[in-house]
């Protein structure tokens, strides 16, 4: 603020115009004249491209503008009074030349009065400012000497303390000696007790003191060796040290009655006596495993002596037991970290499946007892070795090998309770099945068909197996620990319950059905009776499952566990392929049975019988007789079985009339040989004799007939045939057409087997001449 | 499934014996014998197949003394085939008789000639029931005869036959053979039967039983077949409708065993050059090639170490190609010159010559 400054620029004149740097005073350009407009208008512009001019030089030639303009500049202190005078008046005009002399007059007066306002504000403060130095001024002057009066004091004080200082040190000198002797003392004191204390140490099993002391002094012992009372000392000691040692080693190579920790502490001691880890590691291990091993012999003898689950002495024992194998693995990682790693995990592993083993043998045996022990009381104990393994701590679990052959364990167990499970189902399921024979056996007619033996048999195996299933599921939802592993519990439900259980179930009572029913052996003698009804039975059992029981148990099955989206599609699909195909096979062993029988017979009466004989047919052959007997036996067991009543409904819209025989009986004759024959069978669907057969009472019997009847053409192919001979086979022949019609529902394969034959028969005779219908009619009748 | 593959050749008479020319390596020819009462009108047909353009040629020649219940054609001459057949006399008495023929030279195709008679054999002695007369697979002197009871080993090489050895089966119940085959293996030194269900195989030094298997079949055992590639294997086939194959060391269980067929199994044999083959006629009128490769020569991965350039992909056991016929068919037989034609006749007298399906073809040979 060079206010004072200012009241030069006063004296103004107009020229060109210069850059003003103040803010202040800004340039000021206007025309002087009216008529000098058009000039004004010009200089502006004139000015204008000056002033770009000299913006633009302005950068290049700093330092020479920057002097020039701080001469010209009114707030720089370099300020050039005359240089500015001169410049304005030089370049303003007069009407300029008095704007800025009042402008600046102007601004001169505000200054002063900026500066007035500023003394006025701070003259308090400069009167005190002057009062003040002026005291100071007064006062410093005293300082001086209160200095150097100190200074001599401090002197005074220092000469004094060095005084006493010297003649205290003589004393405390002394006394330092004598601390440091009594020390010295004490400690010579302690040493030469050592070996006394070690000795009583060790004679009172405090070993852990012994090894303290020992290695405190072993450094000062080896220091002073040279004198003769310590290096006594030291022999001394090396001699306590040496039956501390054989103590500790004895009590590590295994004496009865060492605890584990106690054991471990003796391993610990003599690692820090510097015995070598390897060697300790080892006989570390040997002496864990005998402790353990001890234990566990117990608790074997005991299970030995009376094996059952959750046996008192595993309740005992157990926790135990793993509680020292906890400490053997914690106490040989502390100790020798990895030394011997292998070594404690194959002993640790040894000890482990031991135990697993009794674990196991126990429950082999309740699953054995008679009646089986419940489920919950078998997995008791797996339940409670979990808890042991893995309380309070998880760290002995987590070794992979543990948990391993642990999972594997229990694994292993739960599909011997389900195997033994279902063993028992099916023994159950067997001595059914015993019973059925029994009454099939008895078999006094009853109103009610023998189906209901199977649907009897069904319902009662389903409410079997659902329950069997519930205890299966509640075991794993009742309070214990092992299946809170929820994979554990998936795995159990989904492997062990549906797999292994529920499929096996339908796979095994598929195959026990097959054995019972003897599908197995293909030759089944004659006589069936109750054999060949315990089929039916079997089979409509098996179809009973296949519809209903099936579906129905792995539906309940999937609701129980629900809660695991367990999807068992394809299994259940696969054991209902196994189901339907056995009991299909059965149907079809039963219809194949019959039917090869009743050919048998057939064949062997066809053998047997004279067909060059010259002596005409009177009536229809015993054995043919016999068969159509045999046949209505068969329809008459179906029946049994099936119900009556059934089929008299069941055969409602069957036509009984007997087919017209006219056209039967001489149909044969018109076609003679060849083409008509095959024409006729060029248009018959290809009948197949050994097929699947349906499980009714139809089907079986429509099955056996065609069985037989195959065998029967078969067979009169490979004979030759009189006249006589095949009017007897054309008797027999009708007598089947009118006794077995009512069996089909659907006369043309009767028929077209039955005319097979004739036709067959005509062709293997020597000269084929038929009965007449109406001879035929009257033979029939007698 | 597949008959274009085939060609029919009909008969006006029913038929049940058919037969490959077996030393005719050259051209593809069966031989059909008709099986009807009249006496006068029985034949057998000489079949030739030619493969390039489908056609057959034939011969016929009659056989007056009586329907052909079997026919077999001698391995080491190309004219000499036996036939079994039933003689009737003209009191409407009938009996059985074998005999050896030979095809004569024709020169007229017209004219329809007899066959000239070979060796006659006296059979009556031992039964009436005449099954087979099978020649020796490289003797050609011997013939074996198979009867209700008795095995008659032939010497042939005269007008009569000369009964070498006699073997009879006894038991109770009256047992009767069913039908017998010439084991190729061992020197042609066992003759194996089939009686009831069981297999019971002579060794023609002794007569006595060299081996046996009880129970091939659940029901009577209708077929035999040896293979020709292993010397252990024999495929039977029965009115079970089962068609297994043994291995005759082992008695206890079939190494191969299906169920194709829905009625009797008559006629089963191996392809005698890729016995994976298995071809079998039944009287569900079905004739049926199934795969065996599983037991065939073929599988040999178990005796050699595993070839490189042997990757080859076996095909699965089980059906492969059916031919379809009208009735029972009684026989089947393989062409012995051409490894993927074969034979088969129904019991209305209908030959169907048929070829092996072209992919299963490449699949083997490939």
């Amino acid at each position: 603020m060079n206010a004072c400054e200012q009241s030069e620029s006063k004296s103004s004149s107009s020229e060109e115009k210069i850059p003003f740097s103040s803010s202040r005073l800004s340039p000021v350009s206007s025309c002087s004249t009216i008529s000098e407009e058009e000039i004004g208008e010009r200089r502006r512009n004139r000015r204008e491209l000056l002033r770009q001019y000299y913006s633009k030089l302005s950068e290049g030639l700093e330092t020479a503008e920057d002097e020039e303009g701080a001469m010209l500049d009114i707030d720089s202190p370099r300020f050039d009074v005359n240089a500015f005078v001169s410049l304005v008046l030089k370049q303003k005009t007069l009407r300029e030349l008095i704007k800025l002399d009042k402008r600046l007059v102007s601004e001169i007066r505000l200054l002063d009065e900026e500066i007035q306002t500023l003394i006025y504000q701070n003259y308090s403060k400069f009167l005190s400012a002057t009062d003040t130095v002026r005291q100071m001024k007064g006062k410093i002057e005293h300082i001086e000497a209160e200095m150097s009066r100190l200074n001599e004091k401090m002197i005074a004080i220092k000469d004094l303390n060095s005084k006493i200082d010297s003649s205290l040190a003589e004393n405390r000198l002394k006394v330092f000696r004598l601390s440091s002797v009594h020390v010295l003392l004490k400690k010579l004191r302690f040493l030469f007790e050592l070996p006394g204390r070690l000795k009583k140490s060790i004679e009172a099993s405090a070993y852990r003191q012994a090894v303290d002391y020992y290695c405190k002094t072993h450094g000062i012992l080896l220091r002073y060796e040279h004198i003769s009372s310590f290096s006594g000392i030291r022999d001394e000691c090396q001699a306590l040290l040496v039956q501390l040692k054989d103590a500790l080693h004895s009590r590590l190579s295994y004496e009865k009655n060492v605890s584990l920790s106690q054991l471990t502490e003796a391993a610990e001691l003599l690692l820090l006596l510097d015995a070598p880890p390897a060697e300790i590691a080892e006989s570390y291990l040997l002496s864990a495993h005998e402790a353990i091993s001890c234990a566990m012999g117990v608790l074997e003898s005991n299970v030995d002596h009376d094996p059952h689950s959750s046996h008192p002495s595993l309740e005992h024992s157990l926790p135990i037991i793993i509680q020292h194998m906890k400490t053997l693995l914690r106490g040989h990682q502390t100790l020798f970290g990895e030394e011997k790693g292998e070594q404690l995990r194959s002993t640790l592993g040894r000890l482990f499946g031991r135990l697993l083993s009794t674990l196991k043998k126990t429950i082999l045996c309740s699953l054995e007892q008679n009646p089986p022990v419940e489920g919950d009381l078998l997995i008791k104990d797996i339940n409670s070795l979990y808890v042991c393994l893995t309380e309070p701590d998880v760290f002995f679990y987590q070794e992979s090998w543990v948990k391993e052959r642990f999972t594997s364990f229990v694994e292993k167990m739960l599909e011997s309770i389900i195997e033994f499970t279902l063993e028992g189902i099916l023994r159950i399921f067997e001595e059914r099945i015993m019973e059925i024979k029994k009454i099939l056996l008895d078999s006094k007619p009853s109103s009610k068909p023998l189906s209901q033996l199977s649907d009897d048999l069904s319902v009662d195996m389903k409410a079997l197996v659902l329950s069997t299933i519930t205890l299966l599921l509640e075991l794993s939802q009742k309070d214990n620990r092992l299946f809170t592993i929820r994979k554990l519990c998936r795995r159990y439900y989904k492997k062990h319950v549906l797999d292994h259980f529920l499929a096996s179930y339908f796979v095994k009572t598929t195959e026990r059905c097959k054995v019972l029913a003897g599908t197995n052996s293909l030759t089944v003698s004659w006589p069936l009776e109750g054999s060949s009804l315990l089929i039916l039975v079997l089979a409509g059992y098996l179809f009973g499952l296949e519809k209903y029981g099936l579906p129905f148990l792995y539906q309940e099955t999937l609701k129980r566990i629900s809660m695991f989206k367990v999807d068992a599609t394809g299994k259940q699909q696969e054991c209902l392929a196994i189901v339907k195909n056995g009991a299909q096979e059965l149907v079809n062993c039963y219809s194949r049975i019959y039917g090869n029988n009743v050919s048998a017979l057939s064949l062997e009466s066809l053998a047997a019988a004279d067909w060059l004989t010259d002596r005409p047919p009177t009536a229809v052959r015993a054995a043919t007789k016999g068969l159509i007997t045999k046949l209505s036996n068969v329809a008459t067991e179906l029946d049994a079985f099936f119900g009556a009543d059934i089929k008299s409904s069941l055969n409602v819209n069957e036509h009984r009339t007997t087919p017209s025989m006219s056209l039967t009986t001489n149909h044969y004759m018109q076609n003679g040989f060849g083409i008509n024959n095959n024409f006729h069978k060029l248009f018959t669907d290809r009948i197949d004799i050994y097929k699947n057969v349906e499980f009714s009472k139809s089907s079986i019997m429509k099955s056996i007939i065609l069985v037989y009847l195959k065998a029967f053409m078969e067979e009169i192919r490979l004979c030759v045939l009189s006249t006589a001979g095949m009017q007897q086979v054309q008797l027999d022949v009708e007598c089947l057409r009118r006794h077995l019609s009512k069996f089909f529902t659907d006369g043309r394969l009767l028929n077209f087997f039955l005319d097979e034959i004739l036709d067959s028969c005509a062709k293997r005779c020597l000269r084929p001449v038929p009965l007449e219908k109406q001879v035929v009619k009257t033979l029939l009748m007698v | 499934m597949e008959n274009e593959n085939s060609v029919i050749y009909g008969l006006e008479f029913q038929a049940r014996a058919l037969a490959p020319q077996l030393a005719e390596t050259e051209k593809i020819r069966f031989l059909i014998g008709t099986q009807s009462l009249k006496q006068t009108t029985n034949q057998v047909h000489l079949v030739e197949f030619n493969e390039e353009d489908s056609t057959i040629k034939t011969s016929v020649f009659n056989h007056p003394e009586g329907e052909i219940w079997k026919l077999n054609t001698s391995p080491l001459d190309k004219t000499s085939l036996a036939t079994c057949y039933n003689a009737v006399s003209n009191d409407n008495t009938c009996c059985m008789k074998t005999a050896l023929y030979r095809i004569p030279q024709t020169e007229n195709p017209e004219t329809v000639e007899n066959l000239s008679l070979g060796t006659k054999f006296e059979t009556d002695q031992y039964g009436s029931e005449i099954k087979t007369t099978e020649f020796h697979p490289t003797d050609l002197n011997k013939a074996v005869t198979v009867m209700e009871n008795h095995v008659v080993f032939w010497d042939i090489s005269g007008e009569e036959a000369k009964s070498i050895l006699n073997v009879q089966l006894s038991g109770k119940n009256n047992p009767k053979f069913t039908t017998g085959k010439w084991n190729p293996h061992q020197n042609c030194n066992q003759f194996t039967t089939a009686t009831e269900t069981h297999l019971k195989t002579y060794d023609v030094r002794s007569g006595e039983v060299a081996w046996n298997i009880d129970n091939v079949h659940s029901q009577l055992l209708r077929d035999l077949d040896y293979n020709m590639n292993k010397q252990y294997h024999i495929a039977t086939c029965g009115d079970d409708g089962l068609i297994k194959i043994w291995d005759f060391r082992q008695t206890a269980q079939p190494v191969y065993s299906r169920s194709d067929h829905s009625h009797w199994v008559w006629c089963i044999r191996f392809n005698p050059f890729h016995d994976q083959l298995l071809l079998s006629a039944s009287s569900d009128a079905r004739v049926l090639i199934s795969s065996a490769a599983s037991v065939s020569s073929e599988n040999n991965n178990d005796v050699c170490i595993h070839d490189e350039t042997e990757t080859k992909q076996m095909i699965s056991d089980g059906p492969l190609q059916w031919c379809e016929h009208e009735d029972s068919v009684y026989c089947a037989e393989w062409s012995p010159a051409e490894p993927w034609i074969f034979a088969s006749l129904s019991y209305d007298g209908r030959l169907l010559i048929s070829r092996v399906k072209k992919t299963l073809k490449y699949q083997i040979m490939l």
